[in-house]
């Protein structure tokens, strides 16, 4: 016979490892990070804007993987930050279009770089930022 | 030792001399003085050993001067015909008459520089480069494929970073008001290339690098086309004969030698490939800036890739050397400004500063560009 605070405890349990094992899947099945192809430019444009090398290698694509530096040089000689930015996917498409600027302050003088439309594709089940769009 | 005494004797003399007799032509426009005491040198450049100190307003007679008139040699004569002043001073320290008309003056075969009294080899290869080269054969053939492309002879543009960006820079070639003076020499060009400076660049911008030029979220959207670079687009549109680029500022703090030089390949053959002449230019650079050695390696591989390419070359880096700051503003990057906003080089403006001496020179090279080339009718094809 248990007390009814110990049942409590073992539903409770139980629950958490069913939320668990749930977690566990849906990474499994892609649900990480960038699995969303609107965050996936989103998160590039920003490391952009910061020059980090580091991510603008782990979210472009194999196609433009020559590109790389260049994606992380280009804003290096400023201060740059996105502002406003907010990116959605077109449809069922490979594009995501991106509203907000990258801002980039150089000395007293600050310039507004507008975001556009991007290309994503899928790689090995992760998406990947491929340069603007046609 | 011997030459120390030697400059001290003739400075001497100088002083001395000063209110002396002198057998000087009044009349003749090349008649001159210096307007605050300066140095006097066996050549045209900094390297040359300096053999006196020219006192402010001693008269002396110009009578010859280097390929661009911001250098002229100098004598003073007594009544006797003696000559015991002869040497190179820098033309912006002088007061120079109005009359005055470099067309008329000869030019010396004298180098720019002497390298070997340069303090290092990176020094040296910078010291030996001229301030303006002459015009290889090789530029002939792309000004003959640029005009098959339907590229505009008389159009020029600029490619660069904020110090190209500057408006100050080239755009003042369109405004009226243009006061030569002496450089009467570069008006035909003038008037040839002035007025397509007036359309801005979308390739000269601020915070530009050589790695951003090829990056289309650099291109103006109200100007280029999607997915231009600011390059593509700047060429397409302005379809010019001629593009001045000068990279460096920028890059020296980012980016190491190796990529510089990748870039500036790339920039040259795409502009290239346009059939657009590509003007390379060195970039002025301070002792005392942290960056200076590496600025002295980045102006060492622009002056390989003209060499390698047989490019055009201004040597700025060079002629900037006997400015005050040579001619950068405080943050060691932008050329200083005199606070004219019309070209002017009359009254040895060039020496005060960067940004004028900088537009003097490139009027100077589209100048040897338009008579070496342009007016060539073999360059025709």
């Amino acid at each position: 016979m248990h007390r009814p605070s110990q049942v409590i405890f073992q539903r409770t349990w139980i629950l958490r490892l069913i939320a668990a094992a749930a977690l566990l899947l849906l990474a499994a099945c892609g649900g990480g990070a960038t699995s969303d192809p609107a965050d996936v430019v989103l998160r590039f444009m920003d490391a952009k804007a910061k020059a980090n090398a580091d991510t603008i290698r782990s979210l472009i694509c194999s196609e433009m993987e020559s590109a790389w530096e260049q994606q992380a040089a280009s804003f290096g000689s400023v201060e740059a930050r996105l502002d406003g930015a907010s990116c959605a996917r077109v449809g069922e498409s490979e594009v995501v279009a991106c509203a907000g600027s990258i801002v980039a302050v150089y000395g007293t003088e600050t310039t507004s770089f507008p975001l556009t439309s991007y290309r994503v594709v899928q790689e090995d089940g992760e998406w990947k930022w491929c340069g603007e769009a046609p | 030792m011997k030459r120390l005494c030697a400059a001290f004797a003739v400075t001497l003399i100088l002083l001395a001399s000063a209110g002396s007799a002198l057998m000087q032509d009044p009349a003749s426009p090349s008649l001159t003085s210096a307007f605050q005491d300066i140095n006097v040198r066996q050549g045209p450049g900094t390297t040359y050993p300096t053999q006196a100190r020219l006192r402010t307003g001693v008269p002396v007679q110009i009578i010859e001067r280097n390929g661009v008139g911001t250098w002229v040699r100098v004598q003073q004569t007594l009544e006797d015909g003696t000559i015991f002043l002869d040497g190179w001073v820098v033309s912006g320290f002088l007061n120079l008459s109005a009359e005055l008309r470099f067309s008329q003056v000869p030019v010396s075969a004298l180098a720019d520089a002497l390298p070997e009294n340069a303090e290092s080899p990176s020094l040296r290869a910078l010291y030996s480069a001229p301030i303006i080269s002459p015009i290889s054969e090789a530029m002939r053939a792309v000004y003959r494929r640029g005009l098959e492309m339907r590229n505009y002879s008389h159009v020029v543009t600029k490619i660069g970073d904020s110090v190209s960006a500057d408006p100050l820079y080239l755009t003042l070639m369109s405004r009226p008001g243009a006061a030569l003076g002496p450089y009467d020499y570069l008006q035909d060009s003038l008037d040839y290339f002035g007025a397509s400076t007036q359309v801005e660049s979308v390739a000269a911008r601020i915070g530009l690098n050589t790695y951003a030029l090829f990056d289309p979220g650099w291109a103006s959207p109200d100007t280029c086309q999607q997915g231009e670079t600011p390059l593509e687009c700047e060429l397409r549109r302005k379809q010019p004969s001629v593009a001045l680029i000068m990279f460096g500022g920028n890059d020296v703090k980012h980016i190491n030698e190796v990529a510089y030089d990748q870039q500036m390949r790339r920039l040259v053959e795409e502009t290239l490939a346009k059939g657009v002449i590509p003007v390379l230019s060195t970039f002025s650079a301070n002792p005392n800036d942290p960056n200076w050695w590496k600025a002295i390696e980045f102006n060492n591989k622009v002056i390989q890739i003209a060499a390698d390419y047989q490019l055009p070359l201004i040597n700025l880096w060079l002629a900037s050397r006997p400015l005050d700051g040579f001619g950068l503003e405080q943050d060691g990057i932008h050329m200083n400004h005199w606070g004219t906003d019309t070209l002017r080089f009359d009254n040895g403006f060039p020496a005060f500063s960067g940004a004028n001496l900088r537009n003097l020179l490139a009027l100077r090279m589209l100048d040897e560009i338009r008579r070496t080339i342009f007016l060539d009718p073999n360059a025709q094809g």
